[in-house]
Formats: structure tokens, C-alpha cells, sequence
């Protein structure tokens, strides 16, 4: 679903932010990428997105070779992909059900769609009895759930997640943690960024880690250090 | 109405109130503008419409010396007939052109009086087969024995032509600066909109909304600040029109001056260049701005 091949991506010439990082991941994989702040996680990420290019080395995601995904095509390659981010990204001017649904509305799904949609991924993640509610009348992990149920509402392939629990406090990680959890016995592929220890160490997933740009381990049912 | 039409009008609505000065500022500046443009092109066309016109109807005129043999006279009709710039040539004789100024002046004794029939040269009245081609003639028949002069019409109407075109070239230089003016102010515009809805579009582009999707209503904004503005100019040029050549018209009789018809006419071109030109500022300020 997602290959790395020899990929090195530097920011203004010399500060090396992933260094020759090879990974397959395949599909319906639940894979976290853990390393310390600035060890090139958020790279990872928006590297897979096209959102940056890489300096060297191919990237193929969703069976599309990323370098040569011409630019007018990166949408359809995002309509894949759900993102899920530690700052949740909510409009603060939309309700609970706008902000889903707005996901949907701006790629032109049509409104019967949007309207059986939303409900649907709101019950999946717990929510739908705040359907009406403002991102600022929501706790920090009902944001993050809001945030999960718009990037999964369109039934992506993949779910990127860029630190989903970074200002979460740790039991509502655990809920969080779970709806991923669910969301990946659908068949969707999730890899998350991450430097939550006891998270990692609780899941037991395959743990890929980076040490300033590079790959240094990569493990099957893995924790978050070596020393564990 | 489909949802990308419902999405798009919606935050074109929410544009305009939320940049309601800025918005009235810059269709102030097209009107302006593409009024300045508009009455130049105008201009232009009543300058080529009177050029034509007068130049169709300009002959040279050949007078001769009094004392001009009638042999001489006989060669230099035979030589302008002959040319090829000539279409055809008549002679006025010192009696002819004598009975011409007293029909013309026949309700000014004075003038009449004080007028012999030898005070008026003899000419040849010579229409050109392309009156552009003036000065060849002119200057190929001036100085010959017997000619005293050859006038030249043209002199007097370059010279009004030369205000006319000034006053077109004056107008077409402020309207150029003015059309700069209001790009940048529609650019300006936009890039307040688009800061004001970055998160929102920062969201699109990552759900997959496609690019021409996001850049439509910031276009719909440029858009309706353009054709308003170039609306209302075309109303400023049609109140102009209709008031003050209407005046000049009735005055200068030969005149035939361009008028309502021609300002309707003008209006559509007003209503392209204002919306092109706020497409391309808003499309300019969108790449910079969101990077779409």
C-alpha cells in the first residue's frame, strides 16, 4: 500500500530530515513511527501525501508512483488518504456535522451521500449525540474524534495520523487509540506518528523507528524502546 | 443547484461582506478605469471616423501666378492629369472663383466691395486617387513656373486631429495606470479572503478538494468586483453620451460625433477587459497567497 525506496529529503540544502529510509508497508497494516521530536516523523508524513517532494529515492502510495503523479492528480491521491493531526484542524465556525460533512461537500459528493454519510461515521466514533456542537464545547478527545471521523468518512485506504494523542491525557488515548484500532480491522491501512511510549508499547504493532532522518528499526509487534 | 455551485456562491457572499470597503474600493477603481478606457477608445473612433471622412474629400489645391501663360498652364494641366496620384482635375478661373466668393459672401457687401476679380488667384482643384498620398503631389508640382502656391487643407486639420489624439493618448495613459491600480487592489482584496479562509483551505487540499475548486470563489469575488465596475463604467460613458455629445453634437454640424449607439456597442469589450483582468489578479494572488 505504501513503499519507501531509498528516500532522502533535505530542507535548504543541508539539514537532513529523512536519510535514505526504505519501508514497505502493506495494505491493512496498523504501523507507528516513533522517534523523537525532529527526527523527521511529520516528513514521513507529508511526504506520503505529496504535500513535499523528496530529495531522492520513489515513493508509491495507493499503487502510484508519487513522482511522476502529475499535479492535478494529487487530489484524487488525497480523496485516498484520511489525516488526522495533533491540532485536530476543526473550523471553529462549523458544527460537529459541518465540519464531516464539509469533507465530503468540497469533493463534490452530492448531499443524499453527505447526509446518510456523517450520521454514520459520527455513531462510529462515538459522537453523534453532539452533532450540533461548536469545536469549542468539545473536550480534547472528542475534538480528536471529530478530526478522525472527518478523515474517515470517505472511507480512505489509508489513515495517516501525525501525533492523534499529543495533547491528549492518557485515558482519553486509550479511547483514541481503540477507534483507530477499530478503523483498521476495516481493512484501512493506518500509520502513525507518534512519541507516546505507552501507547506503542500497549498496541504491540509493527514499530518502524527514525533517529535523526534515519531508519534505525524496523519491527514487527514492536514497543516503543529497546531496553523494553 | 449542485454542491459545488452552492459551496462556491456561498463563500463569494461571505468575501464580499467581509471585505465590503475594500470590495466598494476596488469597483470604484474599475469604474474608473475602464470609463477613462472607454471614452479613449471612443476617441480613437471619432478620430479615424472624422479622418476618413475629411481626407476622403481633401483636394490640392494648385493656385497660379497671375501672369501665367495660357501654353504653361495648358503643360501643367496635362502633367496633373497625367500623374498617377491624380483622379481628376479641374480648373477655376480668376472669374470662376470671383463668382464663388460673391455667392458665398453675397450677405457682406463690404467684404464684396473691397474685392477686385484679379485679387483672386486661378487654381487647379485636384482630387487625389488616395488623399493619404497628399504630400507626393504637393511637393511634386510645388515651385513649378507658374504656380504661385499649393495649399495644403491638411495642415489645419492635423492640427485638430493632434488635440483629438492627445487628449485619447492622455486618457488611455491614465486608464493603463488605473487598470494597474485596480489589479492590484483586486489582488490585495483577495489576499485578505484568502488569509482570512487559510485553515479552511489548508483543510480542502488535504481532504482532496481540487485545486479549481478552491480557486473559484476567490475568482467569483475578482470576478463580480470586475464586471460591476465595468458595468457602471459603461453607465458613466452612456450619461456622458447622452448628455454632453448631445450638446456638442447639435453645435458642430459637420460633425458627425459618436454617440449612444457606439457606447453600447463599447460595453461588452469594457465588461472583457474588467472581468479578465480581475481573473488574472485573483488567480495571481491565489497562487501566492494558498499556493493553489
Amino acid at each position: 500500500m505504501i513503499s519507501l525506496d531509498h528516500v532522502t529529503k533535505t530542507y535548504k540544502g543541508d539539514i537532513v530530515a529523512l536519510d535514505d529510509v526504505s519501508v514497505e508497508i502493506g495494505k491493512g497494516e496498523f504501523v507507528f513511527v516513533v522517534g523523537s521530536s525532529g527526527s523527521g516523523k511529520s516528513t514521513f508524513i507529508r511526504l506520503l501525501l505529496k504535500d513535499l517532494e523528496p530529495d531522492r529515492g520513489e515513493i508509491v502510495v495507493a499503487g502510484k508512483p508519487l513522482a511522476r503523479l502529475k499535479r492535478w492528480r494529487v487530489p484524487a491521491l488525497r480523496r485516498q488518504i484520511g489525516c488526522v493531526f495533533q491540532d485536530f484542524k476543526l473550523l471553529g465556525s462549523k458544527t460537529v456535522y459541518e465540519n464531516v460533512a464539509f469533507a465530503l461537500e468540497v469533493i463534490g459528493r452530492p448531499r443524499s451521500t453527505v447526509q446518510r454519510t456523517v450520521p454514520e461515521v459520527l455513531e462510529l466514533v462515538g459522537l453523534a449525540h453532539k452533532a450540533d456542537a461548536y469545536p469549542h464545547e468539545l473536550s480534547g478527545g472528542e475534538a480528536q474524534r471529530v478530526s478522525i471521523a472527518r478523515a474517515f468518512v470517505n472511507r480512505p485506504r489509508i489513515m495517516l495520523c501525525d501525533e492523534p494523542t499529543g495533547n491528549l491525557d492518557p485515558t482519553t488515548s486509550v479511547g483514541i487509540m481503540r477507534l483507530l484500532d477499530r478503523i483498521n480491522k476495516t481493512g484501512t491501512t493506518v500509520v502513525m506518528a507518534t512519541h507516546d511510549q505507552h501507547i506503542v508499547d500497549a498496541m504491540r504493532r509493527r514499530v518502524v523507528e527514525l533517529e535523526d532522518g534515519a531508519l534505525v528499526r524496523d519491527q514487527r509487534r514492536g514497543v516503543y524502546g529497546y531496553g523494553a | 443547484m449542485g454542491p459545488r455551485l452552492r459551496y462556491a456562491l456561498g463563500e463569494l457572499l461571505l468575501g464580499l461582506r467581509r471585505n465590503l470597503l475594500m470590495t466598494v474600493a476596488t469597483i470604484v477603481t474599475v469604474t474608473v478605469s475602464l470609463a477613462l478606457l472607454g471614452a479613449g477608445l471612443l476617441i480613437q473612433q471619432q478620430v479615424d471616423d472624422a479622418r476618413e471622412r475629411f481626407f476622403a474629400e481633401v483636394e490640392v489645391l494648385i493656385f497660379l501666378d497671375d501672369d501665367i501663360g495660357s501654353e504653361q498652364r495648358a503643360a501643367l494641366e496635362d502633367d496633373l492629369v497625367d500623374h498617377h496620384l491624380v483622379s481628376h482635375v479641374d480648373y477655376e478661373s480668376q472669374e470662376e472663383a470671383f463668382a464663388q466668393f460673391q455667392e458665398l459672401f453675397a450677405d457682406n457687401p463690404t467684404l464684396l466691395d473691397s474685392v477686385n476679380p484679379d485679387v483672386l488667384p486661378a487654381s487647379f482643384r485636384v482630387e487625389l486617387a488616395d488623399p493619404e498620398q497628399y504630400a507626393e503631389v504637393a511637393s511634386a508640382f510645388e515651385g513649378r513656373p507658374g504656380v504661385e502656391e499649393v495649399s495644403d487643407q491638411r495642415e489645419a486639420l492635423d492640427r485638430f486631429f493632434a488635440i483629438l489624439n492627445g487628449i485619447r493618448n492622455g486618457a488611455v495613459a491614465i486608464a493603463a495606470i488605473q487598470l494597474a491600480a485596480a489589479g492590484a487592489l483586486i489582488f490585495n482584496t483577495i489576499r485578505v479572503t484568502a488569509f482570512a479562509r487559510r485553515e479552511q483551505t489548508g483543510i480542502m487540499k488535504l481532504v482532496g478538494a481540487t485545486n479549481w475548486y478552491i480557486r473559484l470563489p476567490f475568482m467569483l469575488e475578482g470576478l463580480v468586483a470586475g464586471v460591476v465596475g465595468a458595468l457602471l463604467a459603461g453607465g458613466l460613458l452612456l450619461l456622458g453620451a447622452a448628455t454632453i455629445l448631445d450638446r456638442v453634437d447639435s453645435q458642430i454640424a459637420f460633425l458627425q460625433v459618436v454617440g449612444v449607439e457606439e457606447v453600447l456597442r463599447l460595453i461588452p469589450l469594457l465588461v472583457v477587459v474588467g472581468a479578465v483582468l480581475a481573473v488574472v489578479s485573483a488567480l495571481l494572488s491565489v497562487r501566492r497567497f494558498l499556493d493553489v
